[in-house]
């Protein structure tokens, strides 16, 4: 939408703006709030566009998976899952002021992202023998997959009824139920569940494979149905993207709202703080994987370019441009940040189980911490950037 | 005519204060934006209830924060992975805290459907505990757990009917109160014992808890009294203390039966996820609970939440800020403020209280702060009974509710649900079911103008 040639016009326009005017007096901004919300939210448009297709092309994998479970299909479906999450984690500032992703009702991020995932609700699992400490597989559990009774067709509608408790659900959908199904509990102390492929073998050992590959395509249908909708409410004509463009500063002080309490209170408190304190190796969200830092990697680096007004190709007009232009030291400061953060989290030593435990000066938990700092600062620095463009932003509140 | 009443009741009030009310070398709680003395936030958004206190130090941030995850993450069903959530029920009423406090707030008592929300049902029979506190059923233990993992089935499915019940003010508006009958739906362990007694109960919101638990024993104590001229006589209630093994002054639920934020949290984690701690290890099946005893357990090695967990979630609710009064300079709040005294509401309602040097965080410390509550049991007449002694409470007693906050539920909670089963539609209607003790404070709302009804309301409605 917003072409490199604006882009670089852009720039010089800043650049000469800055040369003429000293650093206590705010310049006129050379990009309108309208150009970057416009930009903000053609971007976001596009990375849930991007997701809905990731999700689409992960299916055909799985599909291939499920014709012919083997060890080599296998592989390739867990591959593609890890692919699959590539861009939907960079929209993930873009929660936390009831956009379409997450406005509740229908809440659409619990739908697709929620951790922890309820595994023997859904399918057999493994524990310990207290005894004996033997490892005993329970696949006559009341799992769904596993006793017919409980539904007997698994289909979306029916899982949704299934679950229908109140107001409160168990988590039995989304990426992590995927994650789940291909690689199952995690049961050494470091490294992925190793679920094997004759899992979903019609001739396999294990009971109801059958439904097994039901209960996998379910989800991956809904994953794809849940992104498609929050994807169409970003869409140039959808009533909320109209609504969003033509209310600049609300639209900015939400975009600032996002990115600060993601970064702080979700990346930083609940997903990497969280297991700071337990020091529990499983306290993760790609638990069964093991590839929760390629996942908190992306997230920084969606904060990043959504700071940035940047997606794929695009550089358009971005939040920067109008803190530049407010205050540039405190766009210096934040940008510096931004890239703090991501450095952060990639100097954490992989994988994120075998870091998180020992003491707080192992390697592994001083560099989590140093994350952690980083987040937590960075999303504080959100908020004097809001407030430098005069909207009020409300960082520290958890994030629910 | 009614002025002459209010300034009569006015005059009342000031020579009868002896007890209740703030201490005369108080500024006037209307002086006063800071509900939560420091530990006060100016927040009126929908996340007013999630704020934590000013001045934590490092180790007190992240575990609030830790805290909070906790309160706020779903329990699953054991084994898992992620072997620290672990072990939902087997029965339960919610997956997590936040499901009943929904924003640190409380959630509706049941959706439009009649399927309960934020509210259980609390059972006992005839007779008292070892500990001195409800009898509990034999079978389904003292509450109700509709819900079961899968392949256990829950107690039963707990069921209001409600009943309106027209009345009018003294000018003749007319307004209905909402009458519940509760009762429970194919109780799926055979039928209860003689004599169950049945107590709704919702999740109130969670805020200022650090400020209540720091007031000093003595100055709860200080305002129990015999009764005034309206009848107005605050008792304690006094429950068993598990970690202390020993009979306390309660402070904290609907009847004042719990002793700490820390045994609250714990028993809400037994009792309403299913999850045992360190404090109550044991589990909720009951011997004829076949499949619930059969299910596998969370515990690593002997209960499922560890203490760091506890004490952090615990830490979390006694941290969260209050948030600041609003309209302080509006004329009709503060006309209703001086209403709220002279009909009688702050005999019990009480707006200051102080806490004492011992305190969870620094801010909870030394603060003179307005809860509007005297922690105390107050007989609140037979319509609010639930006939269901609670320790020293009666089935007429409740304990006075703080009203900090109380302006702000629909805005964080979009609801507008009131008193310990949420029968109330609002402020006015609570009042309406006020009895007892509280009969004549609420003839006097009842009977007032329009204008200064409403200016009570709006003096509620600034808190």
């Amino acid at each position: 939408m917003f072409g490199i040639t604006e882009k670089l016009f852009a720039c010089l326009v800043v650049a000469a703006g800055l040369v003429g005017c000293s650093s206590d007096a705010p310049v006129t901004p050379a990009v309108s709030r309208a150009d970057v919300v416009k930009n903000y939210a053609a971007n976001l448009a596009q990375g849930y566009s991007d997701a809905v297709d990731d999700e689409t092309a992960f299916k055909g994998v799985v599909s291939t998976f499920l014709d012919n479970p083997g060890e080599d299909t296998l592989a390739d479906a867990r591959s593609s899952w890890l692919a699959s999450r590539a861009h939907y984690m960079l929209t993930e500032g873009a929660r936390f002021y009831d956009g379409p992703i997450d406005v509740d009702p229908p809440n659409y991020e619990a739908l697709v992202n929620s951790w922890p995932l309820d595994e023997a609700y859904i399918d057999y699992t493994t524990a310990k023998d207290p005894k004996t400490g033997a490892e005993v597989v329970d696949e006559d559990n009341d799992s769904i997959v596993n006793n017919p009774k409980l539904l007997r067709d698994i289909t979306a509608e029916g899982l949704d009824r299934l679950n229908a408790v109140g107001g409160d659900t168990n988590i039995s959908d989304g990426y992590h139920a995927v994650e789940f199904l291909l690689w199952g509990q995690a049961l050494k102390d470091v490294g992925p569940g190793e679920r094997p492929a004759s899992d979903y073998d019609l001739n396999g050992p294990r009971k109801n494979p059958d439904r097994r590959a039901q209960y996998l395509k379910v989800a991956v249908d809904g994953i794809i149905d849940n992104l498609t909708a929050v994807r169409d409410a970003w869409t140039p004509t959808a009533d909320y993207r109209v609504g969003f463009e033509a209310d600049p500063d609300t639209a900015l002080t939400n975009a600032f709202t996002g990115l600060a309490k993601f970064s702080k209170g979700e990346l930083g408190s609940q997903r990497i703080g969280a297991a700071y304190m337990s020091k529990e190796r499983r306290d993760q969200h790609d638990c069964f994987s093991s590839e929760t830092l390629v996942d908190y990697a992306r997230d920084a680096r969606g904060i990043q370019a959504m700071y940035l007004g940047k997606y794929g190709d695009n550089d358009g007009p971005g939040l920067n441009d109008l803190v530049h232009a407010a205050d540039p030291a405190i766009d210096q400061k934040l940008t510096g940040m931004i890239q703090a953060s991501i450095d952060a989290i990639d100097a954490i030593p992989p994988p994120f189980e075998a870091s998180i435990v020992g003491d707080d000066d192992s390697p592994g938990r001083v560099a989590i911490k140093n994350a952690l700092d980083a987040l937590s600062a960075q999303g504080d620095e959100f908020g004097v950037a809001a407030a430098a463009l005069g909207l009020q932003i409300t960082v520290d509140d958890p994030a629910e | 005519m009614i002025k002459h009443r209010e300034l009569a009741l006015f005059l009342l009030a000031a020579s009868g204060c002896s007890g209740g009310g703030a201490s005369k070398t108080d500024a006037p709680a209307s002086a006063d934006l800071k509900s939560g003395g420091d530990a006060t936030v100016l927040d009126a958004t929908s996340n007013a209830y999630s704020n934590s206190i000013d001045r934590l130090d490092d180790t007190q941030a992240g575990e609030f924060s830790y805290g909070h995850s906790v309160f706020s993450q779903n329990w699953v069903t054991a084994p898992a992975t992620t072997s620290g959530m672990d072990g939902l029920g087997p029965i339960y009423n919610a997956h997590a805290c936040s499901s009943c406090h929904s924003k640190d707030g409380r959630s509706a008592p049941v959706d439009d459907n009649g399927v309960f929300l934020g509210m259980l049902l609390r059972l006992s029979i005839p007779g008292t505990a070892a500990n001195g506190g409800p009898n509990p059923d034999p079978v389904y233990g003292d509450q109700l757990r509709p819900y079961g993992i899968l392949g256990v089935p829950g107690d039963g499915t707990p069921h209001v009917d409600y009943q309106e019940t027209p009345g009018a003010y003294g000018d003749g508006t007319a307004f209905s109160l909402n009458t519940p009958t509760y009762t429970v739906e194919g109780w799926n362990y055979g039928p209860p014992s003689d004599g169950l007694m049945i107590s709704p109960r919702t999740g109130p919101s969670v805020i200022g808890l650090g400020l209540l638990e720091a007031v000093p024993e003595e100055e709860i104590l200080s305002n129990v009294h015999d009764a005034d001229e309206n009848g107005v006589h605050g008792v304690p209630n006094h429950v068993w203390d598990a970690a202390e093994q020993a009979t306390v002054l309660g402070r904290f639920g609907w009847k004042a039966n719990q002793p700490t934020t820390l045994q609250q949290t714990a028993g809400a984690f037994l009792g309403d996820i299913g999850i045992t701690s360190s404090l109550f290890p044991n589990g909720t099946c009951t011997p004829t609970m076949i499949r619930c005893l059969a299910a596998a357990s969370g515990a690593d090695p002997d209960f499922e939440l560890t203490d760091s967990r506890w004490q952090s979630v615990g830490f979390y609710m006694k941290a969260l800020a209050v948030p600041a009064r609003r309209n302080l300079d509006d004329p009709q709040a503060l006309k209703g403020e001086r209403l709220f005294d002279s009909f009688g509401c702050a005999s019990c309602h009480i707006p200051t209280l102080h806490t004492g040097s011992d305190a969870a965080a620094a801010v909870l410390a030394n603060q003179t702060f307005h809860p509007y509550t005297d922690l105390l049991l107050h007989d609140m007449g037979p319509d609010l009974a639930d006939d269901r002694p609670d320790f020293e409470a009666t089935g007429s007693q409740w304990r006075t509710t703080p009203l900090w906050g109380i302006g702000l539920i629909q805005t964080v909670n979009h609801h507008s649900f009131l008193l310990h089963d949420g029968r109330a539609r609002g402020i006015a209607e609570a009042i309406l079911w006020h009895g007892g003790e509280a009969a004549t404070a609420r003839e006097n709302f009842r009977l007032a103008e329009q204008v200064d009804r409403d200016a009570l309301l709006k003096f509620l409605n600034s808190l």
